[in-house]
């Protein structure tokens, strides 16, 4: 086995060492709270395969986390850690809607100018903190967070201004046009026609991020910056085009979530997506193949923290300390770290000692 | 009623010591991190987790002092659990950080749920404040003392944490290591000083002034907890210390400068503004704050080139 075999496999390893402790800790606590713990531990693990419904709240659960995840792994992969991706979905989500409430348009079409329109307002969403940093050299952490605070402000602005239909009996805005609303594609579900989209943007994102010269740019800068702008690689390009895509396919996100999910936009605060767009990459270690079995890993345990805060007395924010765990293990560089050291030294010597042998 | 009715009375003075107080605790503990060379946004999670336990501490002793403690050791704790992984395990800051706030967003509601059924407020637990104390004197002082005086006992233990804060950092052999690690680690390592152990105490300093910020948002700010009650007020703290260059006298400035923008953001309700509007002040003031700041920056470096 190759060193680079061997290092892909206990990525893998930590990866499930940091799901099982995490499921242990699940346990204890579970057994600390609830009152009937058996079932309880029963109905979080097996509980989202026991209806076809709670199959479906898994996938659809899955997909906004695809379309932030996937715009987290090219945005990171320029070492530029930009947190704007919760607002992005969010205002996606909004300038979508005002599409498909606003305009007529036939069936086919109409969708697809929402999103688009989702897409743009992230991608502007996302080149703020990028324009801030290139600038002014203002870091884009403290940027990114002060923004999604503004864009949330500023979208329930326009809802209680602009966009609400005040017959609706809630805050939300009137409803979509028919043609507006993506399909559902599953019977019996609520899957709609945003998982194909959003199938489409993960394997965009691989194609763009691993197989093409423009991804290879915005890996090699974050890989070492200097060296890109040594080698001629114009860096505020990459960075701003870089962020800018990340936006769009977050913003598309939150576009694609809504005509999905929803008949109007009823958003009060930006919905978790972005924050777990973050984690998502974190766990597929910024590869989009991997992101769909982490996001799908990270709806089923949201699923299950939901039906057992309706079966049992413990409440579904258990799925938080879980989440905490994971991210914190997987992000571990050491956690394991001696294990990997001793399996590479072996294969080393295996290999050495053929090398002698012949 | 204009807006300078509103802003030019002692109200809104005593109201914005009344704001900063939480902000400042945070940004000063942001600013001892960040000159250990760590840049920590796991605060908003330590003020969430130092809020609930004051609420738990209070609830359970009976006793003011109790609950606060009970707020800065937990505060503590969870900020050891980051010093270790962060330093230890070698994991990625930015990414612990954010794990840590979500799973304190949602442990905090997970506990509260627990102990007392509600998954918004603790108002049926019955926990202490912090009480409010008259300086004897200055509470005479026309304006003044109506400003500076009855304020919580959380707010000068804020203010007398920043001269404690300048102290450490600028006057102490244990500030000189601090500053030096932040640095340039490798310079430190060279000269015998362990860079891990100097950012574990840095990282226990954070965990503390977190912690009595969180304690002074539901003992003092208002006397409950309520789910994600620190509403970015780690983070804006984080912009804080940024905008006060890392500097003690700084990050206590710019603090005051949220303070007054958060204050405003509550008082202006009154005026027909729309609220999304003024609820944004504290936000786009960081970003503004940040832009003037880095232009001040760049502006000074021109001048220097200038001169050679």
């Amino acid at each position: 086995m190759s060193v680079k075999r061997i290092e892909k496999i206990m990525d893998i390893a930590k990866t499930l060492v940091a799901v099982l402790i995490s499921f242990a800790i699940t346990i204890l606590l579970i057994c600390l709270v609830s009152s009937t713990p058996g079932e309880t531990i029963r109905d979080f693990f097996l509980g989202p395969f026991d209806t076809v419904r709670r199959m479906g709240n898994i996938i659809e659960m899955a997909i906004p986390i695809l379309f932030t995840s996937c715009a987290i792994c090219i945005m990171y992969s320029t070492g530029h850690i930009n947190m704007g991706t919760s607002g992005c979905f969010y205002i996606g989500g909004l300038s979508g809607s005002a599409i498909a409430f606003g305009f007529q348009s036939i069936s086919g079409l109409h969708p697809v100018l929402c999103l688009i329109f989702g897409g743009l307002i992230g991608a502007l969403t996302a080149a703020i903190p990028a324009v801030l940093r290139i600038k002014w050299d203002i870091n884009e952490i403290v940027s990114s967070l002060m923004i999604n605070y503004i864009v949330q402000y500023l979208g329930a602005y326009l809802l209680r201004n602009f966009m609400l239909d005040p017959t609706a009996g809630f805050n939300a805005s009137i409803a979509y046009e028919e043609t507006a609303k993506l399909p559902t594609i599953i019977s019996g579900t609520r899957i709609h026609f945003g998982l194909i989209i959003a199938i489409a943007v993960v394997v965009f994102s691989y194609v763009f991020l691993k197989k093409t010269k423009w991804g290879y740019q915005i890996r090699m800068m974050g890989y070492n910056d200097r060296f890109a702008v040594y080698s001629g690689m114009g860096v505020t390009g990459i960075l701003l085009s870089s962020q800018m895509i990340g936006g769009f396919l977050a913003g598309m996100g939150g576009a694609t979530e809504v005509l999905g999910m929803y008949n109007r936009f009823e958003w009060a605060a930006a919905p978790t997506a972005g924050f777990d767009g973050i984690m998502v990459a974190a766990i597929a270690h910024r590869n989009p193949v991997m992101v769909p079995i982490a996001a799908l890993f990270l709806a089923y345990i949201r699923v299950g923290a939901d039906v057992i805060s309706r079966t049992s007395d413990v409440p579904a924010e258990i799925v938080s300390i879980i989440q905490g765990v994971i991210i914190m293990l997987v992000g571990a560089q050491m956690f394991l770290s001696k294990l990997r050291h001793r399996e590479i030294v072996k294969a080393s010597a295996r290999e050495l000692a053929k090398e002698e042998s012949k | 009623m204009n807006v300078f009715d509103i802003i030019f009375t002692t109200d809104f003075g005593y109201m914005i010591f009344r704001v900063t107080t939480p902000i400042l605790f945070t940004a000063l503990g942001a600013m001892i991190s960040r000159r250990a060379g760590i840049m920590n946004i796991s605060l908003e999670g330590l003020m969430l987790v130092g809020a609930l336990f004051g609420v738990i501490g209070s609830t359970y002793s009976q006793s003011v002092i109790v609950g606060v403690l009970t707020a800065v050791v937990a505060s503590l704790l969870l900020s050891l659990i980051f010093a270790y992984f962060v330093l230890k395990l070698k994991s990625d800051l930015i990414l612990t950080g954010i794990a840590l706030n979500l799973a304190a967003s949602g442990g905090t509601v997970f506990l509260l749920s627990i102990l007392c059924g509600d998954k918004g407020v603790s108002t049926s637990m019955n926990s202490l404040v912090v009480p409010n104390i008259e300086i004897p004197l200055i509470k005479d002082i026309p304006v003044l003392g109506e400003i500076i005086s009855g304020h919580n006992v959380l707010t000068y233990v804020s203010l007398l944490c920043v001269v404690i804060v300048y102290l450490l950092i600028n006057k102490s052999p244990m500030g000189l290591r601090i500053r030096s690690v932040g640095e340039n680690p490798d310079a430190a390592e060279s000269v015998g000083i362990s860079v891990i152990k100097t950012r574990f105490i840095a990282l226990i300093f954070t965990g503390i002034l977190g912690g009595l910020g969180g304690a002074y948002m539901s003992m003092g700010y208002v006397s409950w907890f309520a789910r994600d009650m620190a509403a970015g007020r780690g983070y804006m703290a984080l912009a804080a210390q940024n905008l006060g260059n890392g500097t003690p006298i700084g990050t206590f400035l710019s603090s005051f400068i949220f303070g007054i923008a958060d204050a405003l953001s509550s008082t202006l309700q009154v005026l027909s503004l729309p609220a999304e509007f003024i609820q944004m002040i504290p936000y786009v003031t960081t970003i503004v704050g940040l832009i003037l700041y880095a232009m001040n920056r760049k502006h000074k470096a021109n001048k220097l080139r200038a001169r050679l």
